[in-house]
């Protein structure tokens, strides 16, 4: 068999692959173990840690692109904040993710919570890390009508929190930017702790911040939201998703293997030519 | 619209062109609407409650489309030097605590681990790697640049490594949409 071939692969084998690899386990799942990372033990540490009462600020920085990485993430904190009977502060900083913030909200209000007093979306506000900075020193001023089109200060959640500085834990979700880095450097002035949701492409640049103890943790894609899913108990598309992720996995790596025999081979028959 | 973005795995065709187009046309005219509220919202409600001095920021965005007339352009410059001035006033406020002091106090942990062994070794490594005014021929130096850029070359492998990741995951969530919300295959 000649090695150097596997070099040249047909790209539509690699298409096939992938594709049978990903939606076999989705059709018949396999039923391997969800990981549960540090990180995820220190997010959902830290929402556990709250009262009954407290406060969270979750933000939705992420456009439909993302969502199927990021979604699971907000689902499971949201779910674990509803057991805990915390309110939730919906906001958006990108343009597409005030509908990922309304689901959330709907999973408060399917639960018998009430708009305006355990949770509220106040949609999305333009500026980025400017916004970031107008939003964390005042709610009502940055954004002075909700995404309803009423004023905010007419909820009592808003009343009751107001500023950061009222609030017990912030939740950024993002796939760029704003993303970790505009949250830390807007919210060095601020006390309350800070958790970060990104891709998994994203992480590595965001785990510094935890290391220095300016983020409690970095839930990374659809693996740490499988994670969490795990640990609050609420299996969901996360844990669905991650038989298929292990297989994507192996598949590339495979690739990676063929590509590098390949290679190898190629340079050995130079070898014996010169 | 999702099945005519994937035929472009198999060529450039007419749906996938349509469809592209439609998306771009879609997310536009998304992003239009989501401007607009923000303008009523955050301007011209304000505004029409006698608060002037939001004319201001409303003037400065006209001023914006000064660009688009010929003896006009100049006044554009005076919003942009606002925007990039107050951007980079707002970041800068945050970054040199978070950016800088934070990491650097992260930096210099008790060795009293392999990880922290491995932040020191990799840290000093990057580190000397980009000391462009001390000469790199001796020995040590040398060494150093090579721990450098094998630190660098994991990291990159390591945000490689999640860019496959993050791809895998998205298609995913669209073959969970595709099978499952859609065709109902996926239980």
């Amino acid at each position: 068999m000649n090695l150097i071939r596997l070099g040249n692969i047909n790209p539509y084998i690699i298409y096939v692959l992938v594709f049978f690899g990903i939606l076999i386990p989705l059709l018949t799942p396999l039923g391997f173990p969800a990981v549960v990372a540090p990180m995820v033990k220190n997010v959902y540490a830290a929402v556990d840690a709250l009262k009954p009462g407290d406060t969270i600020v979750m933000s939705f920085d992420y456009s439909a692109g993302g969502s199927a990485e990021i979604y699971p993430q907000t689902r499971a904190m949201a779910l674990q904040a509803l057991k805990k009977n915390v309110k939730i502060v919906c906001i958006a900083f990108s343009d597409q993710g005030v509908p990922f913030a309304d689901q959330i909200v709907d999973i408060y209000l399917a639960a018998g919570k009430k708009y305006g007093e355990d949770i509220v979306n106040l949609g999305y506000l333009t500026g980025s890390e400017t916004g970031i900075a107008a939003f964390l020193a005042d709610f009502a001023k940055a954004v002075p009508k909700d995404v309803k089109g009423k004023e905010t200060l007419s909820y009592p959640l808003i009343k009751e929190t107001n500023t950061a500085n009222k609030v017990q834990l912030i939740g950024s979700f993002g796939t760029g930017k704003p993303g970790p880095l505009e949250w830390v450097r807007q919210l060095a002035q601020y006390k309350v702790k800070y958790a970060a949701g990104v891709t998994t492409s994203m992480a590595p640049q965001a785990y510094p911040y935890v290391q220095a103890g300016q983020c409690v943790g970095v839930l990374a894609g659809m693996v740490d939201a499988a994670g969490y899913e795990a640990v609050i108990k609420e299996p969901g598309p996360a844990t669905k998703g991650m038989d298929a992720q292990s297989m994507g996995h192996l598949v590339v790596i495979g690739l990676v293997l063929l590509g590098n025999i390949a290679y190898w081979a190629e340079h050995g028959q130079r070898r014996k030519g010169a | 619209m999702t099945i005519g973005v994937y035929t472009f795995l198999w060529k450039e065709n007419p749906f996938y062109r349509f469809v592209e187009h439609a998306f771009i046309g879609l997310g536009a005219g998304y992003a239009l609407v989501m401007g607009y509220t923000n303008i009523v919202n955050k301007a011209w409600t304000p505004l029409t409650k006698g608060r002037i001095e939001f004319l201001i920021p409303v003037v400065l965005g006209l001023m914006l489309f000064g660009r688009f007339a010929k003896g006009l352009a100049w006044t554009a410059r005076i919003p942009l030097a606002f925007v990039v001035g107050m951007g980079s006033a707002i970041a800068l406020r945050g970054s040199v605590q978070a950016e800088f002091v934070e990491q650097i106090k992260a930096a210099m942990t008790p060795i009293n681990s392999l990880d922290n062994l491995l932040i020191l070794i990799g840290t000093l490594g990057v580190l000397a790697f980009f000391l462009f005014t001390v000469n790199q021929e001796n020995a040590l130096m040398r060494s150093a640049n090579y721990v450098g850029r094998v630190t660098m070359m994991l990291c990159f492998g390591a945000i490689f490594a999640s860019g496959i990741m993050l791809r895998i995951s998205l298609f995913i969530g669209i073959l969970q949409y595709l099978f499952g919300t859609w065709i109902h295959f996926i239980k």
